[in-house]
């Protein structure tokens, strides 16, 4: 049997009000009296007074930021070393508002059953469109509207995983008569999962009382529901991993969190390979099997040797190791293609011929213009429809807001491929209170609501399972424009009400703090083990050039004479050498000219200071440590985020073009202060690390890092101090505070400070953390762990070797000979820090080779040269 | 008439590669035709996985990876076809009933006809055959029967459009072949099916070889064939038939058909990624051969790079 084409739908219908002025008010009833549950929460915040507000409001900021969703932003390069320019672009706070969305029990009612019915008619759709296509042989559905979505993967026709449906999702908004309808489907993955588990994270804590008192549904039954979904027909030992985008992720908070929470290792596409027609991992330990891939990524981005991918991205091979079954995505590839807005126009007719119900919850009125009637129709309306783009996943298009080329544009689009378009009545949306700065306005809202579909399979029969809560997205501030989960403005936590008392049991767990310090348990990935390393190396950066800086700064400060451009003092100017050396912040205070800067060298602290352009300065390591923190998202923890966060605030608010007067003695305590700061939040964040973390692999990465960059910087720095005058005390003293050795060597020599002495401190005691022997034997140490570990990718000779090769260097040297000063003789020391010095770099390039090189090249085959098929 | 087509590709890397997946579609299926009598495919390095399917529209397809480092590949296709010269043609129907006509039939055949009647990857709407319709006086509305108006297409392309493998490659756009009139058979196959599309004209791709002759007296070259394209449109009723644009003739049996899909892009002999390996040089090497009936005597030609 066949289906006409659906009517038309009548502009004027009963149930969608048009009119701007009577949107929904969701805290009133039908009779305009308050709600009881609405009116429960806003007597209690308005209770809460104008400065409660703000406490709570700035606390919801606080612990946004706290948990990383600060970290929001566009995302960067790949490369762990180097920040793009745009990376460092002001990361967008997620905007979540005090007021939460409160759904009553009558309404969560029908919202839940339309949510599980709807769930059930999306995936007899995805049945009949990956198995035998009846509904589109017989015509029910036009077969134009499936096989022109972008999301219709053909690879995935006959393919019995496709066939399924796990996870759904949809917008529901409330139109003027007080009907829900649904604004769109969520079909290829949960997106907004993330952000709804964070926001209730939040508001509970910010409104714990209340959250209490007023019988809020807990989420954890969903979780619990997805973690079984996953864990279904697997063996136990199962991996499950989350794969998600990396850097050029919208959202990559949203992952990083989810993966966190339900304790799978979020991995990038890079991460993944398929051999032989199973998924592997690439991990530092070799390939890992992959079992279960719950997928952020569009469908477009899954596999790039199907028919359908969309240029060259994604992991090839991965359809064919679904239709092997030898791996379970979810949802399957191709889920998208249930998520067209032109759907809309067919389900009330299919749920009545699929389920043999009425649809509970339909969507706007709507038309697919590649059905002739509903184009003519449209054609006369465009102003007062808005209109969705198939070909970008129903981006919404309004043509009231086009200027008039693109407006035209859009019209002659129409006209040339009508099956890419959908258009839609428009429906205002319900408002709700939003609390800001100054008090309470009103705002249309649209709810994200997601469920764990129901499962008929025999073996894996389970019933729906509902997040009872779900995710309130504001229009846009300006025009009350609908807006895309990408450009969202404003969110609200959704509170579904309870006719019984809420069973506290349940509670969300507050944090995932068993995932936090699982830190890198398991299987590590090799890009994250090359994060880590990097990671480690750049606080060990920052950290040193804060400790070179101070004691530029002190050694100003205890300068006492007047204003004068004279020839700074042998150990100030020594420790002006060795910063811009170590840093790499030159030429600065070496090569020609040095003289004068050294003179005057307000320019160049300037610089060091304030400007994040200049190589080696404190705001550039700053960056580049923020920026390594953001490619581990998933893997920090909350405290090491505050610090990380209390870190950047430091340098907040510095003008790179700010000159100023480096010997003023205002300008001196500032930036002692600061670097005072920098380095507590330096040694809290090395404290976290060495306390908070399992000292597993990953571990022995991040403290590679640090080893191999505090062996290099106070070589590089050592070498340049006593370059000059390695018998003025000033500049031994100097070292051994650079060092922050003067306490040992006080108690331990009791002596004025001689050189033997403080070279056999700082460079060859191995009892004294800051030496350089001391990082040669760490090193040492954690190159044999890692050798152990890693028996896949046994370090090579010159790995081990060159670890060696510095211990024993170090080792075998004597303190007296390296001080003689007898002038050929004391070229020795120079000489045997130049050799220490490079060292570091041959190693962490060894490390490269050996565990990082995940990161390979990848091209289209015959890309480029292939020839032009020939005719005859 | 028996033929034998190998299609030999190798590619050389200047650096290791680590890992190629690679899809192959070279294997000649089985059309009214014509019968596949035998197909065999050749990989070397010895691929660690390799998986036949059938796509959705029927093609035999081969997936197969190499994990192993390699510096080359090469891949054989040798298959023995049994063809048979062109039906008469079937009934016609007008360009402006078609959609009706199709819009009443059901069934698996309906939905291919509907899937090749959408602008593809490399036949987009925005392509503009305008100038070509106007030059065969054609539209939507025409009377014009679908298949009189792709035999008159076929020969127009012919006649204004110049055979030149100098101008176009596989990136070249459809608009530009469309402006400069120039192009190789896999540009005129696209040009004929969007002109088809544009008039709501089911319309597919169709890969495959020809068999060429020396002058006569004058012994045929090695390695010298190329594989081929044309297109075929559907009729309405259920029959798909094929026209030849780059040489003005409905395919005969000196056609071996491997596969067809929207574009070029579904049929791609070969497509894949490659990890490692730095630039890559690519060699293609087609013969096709008349047997005697009787015979499975065979030889394979040396390659000549491209």
């Amino acid at each position: 049997m066949s289906m006409t084409t659906p009517p038309v739908p009548s502009p004027d219908g009963r149930s969608f009000d048009e009119s701007d002025h009577q949107r929904f008010d969701e805290t009133l009833d039908a009779d305009g009296s308050p709600r009881a549950g609405w009116a429960f929460v806003l007597e209690r915040l308005e209770s809460l007074g104008d400065t409660g507000q703000a406490s709570r409001r700035a606390e919801i900021e606080r612990l946004l930021r706290a948990n990383g969703i600060g970290f929001n932003g566009p995302g960067g390069t790949a490369d762990p070393r180097s920040p793009a320019s745009g990376v460092d672009d002001e990361a967008r706070p997620w905007p979540l508002d005090l007021v939460p969305m409160v759904i009553e029990p009558a309404d969560w009612q029908r919202l839940s059953e339309g949510l599980v019915q709807r769930g059930r008619l999306m995936q007899k759709l995805l049945a009949d469109i990956y198995g035998d296509q009846h509904l589109l042989a017989d015509r029910v559905l036009p077969p134009s509207l499936v096989f022109s979505h972008p999301g219709y993967l053909r690879d995935a026709v006959g393919v019995e995983a496709c066939r399924h449906l796990p996870l759904y999702g949809m917008d529901v908004s409330r139109s003027p008569s007080g009907d829900w309808y649904v604004a769109d489907d969520v079909t290829a993955f949960p997106e907004g999962l993330g952000y709804t588990l964070e926001n209730r994270l939040v508001l509970s804590r910010v409104l714990p009382r209340l959250f209490r008192q007023g019988r809020v549904e807990r989420l954890a039954g969903y979780f619990r529901a997805l973690q079984a979904l996953v864990a279904d027909s697997v063996d136990r030992d199962a991996r499950c991993v989350l794969l998600g985008r990396g850097a050029s992720d919208p959202h990559p908070f949203e992952v990083a969190w989810l993966a966190k929470y339900l304790g799978y290792t979020l991995v990038e596409l890079g991460d993944l390979t398929v051999r032989s027609g199973r998924v592997f991992l690439r991990t530092v330990s070799g390939l890992q099997r992959v079992d279960v891939i719950l997928r952020f990524l569009p469908d477009s981005m899954l596999d790039s040797l199907t028919s359908d991918a969309d240029g060259s991205r994604g992991l090839p091979g991965l359809m064919h190791a679904v239709r092997e079954g030898t791996v379970r995505v979810i949802n399957p590839p191709g889920a998208s293609v249930v998520g067209n807005p032109a759907l809309n126009a067919y389900l009330p007719a299919l749920s009545q011929r699929l389920l043999g119900e009425p649809l509970i919850l339909s969507g706007a009125p709507t038309y697919w213009l590649g059905e002739a009637e509903h184009y003519e129709h449209v054609s006369q309306r465009v102003d007062e429809l808005l209109f969705r783009d198939i070909r970008t996943h129903g981006a919404l298009l309004d043509p009231t807001l086009l200027d008039t080329r693109a407006r035209q544009q859009l019209i002659a689009s129409m006209a040339l491929d009508p099956m890419r378009y959908v258009a839609q009545e428009r429906v205002d949306r319900s408002v709700v209170p939003v609390l800001d700065a100054n008090g309470f306005r009103r705002r249309q809202l649209t709810v994200r609501l997601h469920a764990v579909n129901e499962c008929l399979g025999t073996s894996t029969a389970r019933p729906a399972e509902v997040l009872t809560g779900g995710l309130g997205l504001l229009d846009n501030d300006r025009g009350g424009r609908r807006q895309s989960f990408a450009e969202v403005d404003g969110s609200k936590d959704v509170w579904v009400l309870s006719d019984t008392a809420v069973d506290n049991d349940s509670l969300l767990v507050n944090t995932p703090t068993e995932a936090d310090y699982a830190l890198i348990e398991g299987e590590l990935p090799s890009r994250v083990a090359e994060n880590l390393f990097w990671f480690g190396r750049n606080a060990e950066r920052l950290e040193f050039t804060a400790r070179l800086l101070r004691g530029v700064i002190h050694e100003m400060q205890d300068e006492d004479r007047p204003q004068v451009e004279q020839a700074p003092s042998a150990s100030l100017a020594a420790l002006l050498r060795a910063t811009s050396v170590a840093c790499g912040a030159v030429p600065g205070f070496v090569g020609r000219g040095a003289a004068s800067r050294l003179r005057k060298p307000d320019r160049e602290l300037s610089r060091l200071f304030n400007d994040p352009a200049q190589p080696g300065s404190l705001p550039a390591a700053l960056r580049q440590l923020d920026f390594n923190a953001r490619t581990l998202r998933d893997r920090i923890s909350p405290e090491q985020l505050l610090v990380l966060n209390e870190l950047s605030a430091v340098t907040n608010g510095m003008e790179p073009a700010r000159l100023e007067p480096a010997r003023d003695p205002d300008t001196l305590e500032k930036r002692a202060l600061q670097l005072d700061n920098v380095l507590g939040r330096m040694a809290a964040l090395t404290g976290l690390m060495h306390e908070n973390l399992t000292h597993g692999e990953g571990w022995h990465f991040l403290m590679l890092g640090r080893r191999v960059a505090r062996a290099a910087l106070s070589s590089r720095a050592l070498r340049s101090l006593t370059e000059h005058e390695l018998h003025d005390s000033r500049v031994l003293e100097a070292a051994l505070k650079l060092f922050d050795s003067v306490m040992t060597y006080r108690s331990r020599y009791r002596s004025r400070i001689e050189p033997h002495f403080s070279i056999h401190l700082l460079v060859l005691d191995e009892a004294n953390p800051r030496s350089l022997a001391f990082q040669f034997q760490e090193i040492d140490r954690l190159v044999a762990l890692l050798a152990g570990s890693a028996s896949a990718h046994r370090p090579s000779n010159a790995m081990t070797r060159l670890a060696a090769a510095g211990l024993s260097r170090v080792r075998l040297a004597e303190a007296s000979s390296l001080v003689n000063t007898d002038r050929s003789q004391r070229q020795s020391l120079n000489r045997f820090l130049g050799v220490l010095e490079t060292l570091p770099d041959q190693l962490s390039t060894e490390l490269t080779t050996r565990f990082f090189t995940h990161v390979e090249s990848r091209s289209e085959l015959g890309q480029g040269t292939v020839t032009k098929l020939d005719g005859t | 008439m028996k033929l034998a087509v190998s299609h030999r590709t190798r590619f050389t890397y200047d650096a290791h590669a680590t890992q190629a997946v690679t899809r192959a579609c070279l294997t000649p299926r089985d059309t009214p035709q014509q019968t596949c009598l035998s197909s065999r495919l050749s990989i070397h390095p010895e691929p660690d996985d390799e998986q036949s399917v059938v796509d959705r529209y029927g093609n035999h397809i081969v997936l197969f990876d190499f994990a192993v480092p390699h510096d080359r590949a090469e891949i054989v296709a040798v298959s023995q076809v049994n063809t048979l010269p062109p039906p008469p043609l079937p009934a016609d129907c007008s360009i402006v009933e078609l959609a009706a006509v199709l819009a009443a039939r059901h069934g698996q055949d309906m939905l291919l006809a509907e899937e090749f009647r959408l602008f593809s990857r490399l036949v987009t709407a925005s392509s503009d055959p305008a100038a070509l319709l106007h030059e065969l006086d054609v539209n939507a509305e025409s009377s014009h029967g679908v298949l009189a108006f792709a035999e008159r297409l076929t020969n127009h392309i012919f006649s204004t459009f110049k055979y030149d493998p100098g101008y176009s490659n596989v990136a070249t756009p459809l608009d530009d072949v469309l402006d400069a009139r120039r192009g190789v058979c896999q540009d005129f196959a696209h040009v004929a099916i969007l002109a088809c599309r544009k008039l709501g004209i089911p319309a597919r791709y169709v890969s495959g070889y020809l068999e060429t002759l020396p002058p006569p007296g004058v012994e045929k070259l090695r390695g010298a064939d190329a594989s081929h394209a044309w297109f075929s449109v559907y009729n309405g009723d259920g029959h798909w038939v094929d026209f030849d644009p780059t040489n003005n003739k409905r395919p005969d049996e000196q056609y071996v058909t491997t596969a067809w899909g929207r574009d070029y892009g579904d049929v791609a002999p070969l497509r894949g990624v490659v990890y490692g390996g730095g630039k890559q040089e690519l060699a293609v090497a087609v013969d096709v051969d008349r047997l005697p009936e009787s015979s499975d005597d065979f030889r394979i030609s040396t390659l000549t790079p491209r």
